[in-house]
């Protein structure tokens, strides 16, 4: 039980106290009953697999949550998911010999692709959020608007795969699984053209900025 | 970066800051700014104790301590205090 108060208190406060603590606790304790049910210990320890299953449940609940006061916490665990979704690569490559092993160049490289995905994942969660910000106002509606056209025109000048991608998952909704079947690549293989993508949108808003 | 979120030991914060910074640059004007505050928050996090904290940690510049004094103990720099004299004298052989 201890996971799920520590990962109900870090999302409350995560998602601005816009949560109620006692509904994640609620949520999560379902789903680490299921996590213990489902747990296969051949293929995963316990300890992180209950993590992520009751971090999960209690992102998707706040996504969904139908409280009025509840708009902006939808619309940052919107983010927080997508935040989440975001592969980095592996910084101790097995087989790195001394030759091989990374420059400071390429590690400082990877580190602000996995950066700029990350701060793109932020942003296009936030901006495919159907729900309006906290305090509508004519500016922050301004910002809005311009942010959607900017997304768009982003999207438009993606490689079709990864616009694909990204317009699936955010305007539709797909998961990663299902991509990856209707794609005929691995579920791995989706994340990565998820970050690419997220790295690449970044770079063409860059000129709206 | 905040209390919450410790800086690993030897490296510079003001590392981290910058690289939130030129990553949210160009999402100024595009999102209001408590989403932009929300947004730098988050990457802190991630940075600093999330997914990327190794990857920073792997990039971050590293402070060397180019001081060739070792630290005192606390009771030697008690005893130094004690008896300057002692310690100037002892630090000449």
């Amino acid at each position: 039980m201890e996971i799920v108060t520590f990962q109900a208190r870090q999302l409350a406060r995560q998602l601005g106290r816009y949560a109620a603590e006692d509904e994640l606790v609620s949520v999560g304790s379902e789903a680490l009953v299921l996590a213990a049910q489902s747990h296969d210990p051949a293929l995963a320890p316990f300890p992180p697999y209950a993590m992520r299953k009751v971090r999960w449940a209690m992102l998707d609940f706040a996504r969904r949550d139908t409280h009025a006061r509840a708009s902006v916490a939808r619309r940052r665990a919107r983010a927080v998911l997508a935040l989440e979704q975001v592969s980095t690569p592996s910084v101790d490559p097995v087989d790195a010999t001394e030759e091989t092993a990374p420059t400071e160049e390429a590690q400082l490289a990877a580190f602000r692709d996995a950066l700029a995905a990350s701060a793109g994942a932020l942003f296009v969660g936030l901006t495919t959020s159907p729900d309006a910000e906290p305090s509508s106002s004519p500016e922050s509606d301004l910002i809005r608007a311009r942010a959607t056209i900017a997304l768009k025109s982003a999207l438009e000048r993606l490689p079709e795969r990864e616009r694909a991608l990204i317009e699936g998952h955010y305007f539709r909704g797909e998961r990663f699984d299902e991509m990856a079947e209707t794609l005929k690549i691995s579920k791995s293989r989706v994340s990565r053209l998820h970050t690419r993508a997220l790295v690449a949108l970044g770079d063409l808003l860059k000129h709206h900025a | 970066m905040t209390e919450s979120e410790p800086t690993p030991a030897g490296v510079d914060a003001s590392f981290y800051d910058a690289e939130v910074e030129r990553a949210l640059e160009r999402y100024r004007g595009l999102v209001s700014a408590s989403d932009l505050a929300f947004m730098r928050e988050r990457l802190l996090e991630a940075v600093s104790t999330g997914g990327l904290r190794d990857l920073a940690r792997r990039a971050a510049p590293r402070i060397v301590d180019e001081s060739v004094e070792a630290p005192l103990s606390p009771e030697a720099a008690e005893l130094v205090r004690a008896h300057p004299s002692r310690a100037s004298a002892g630090s000449k052989k």
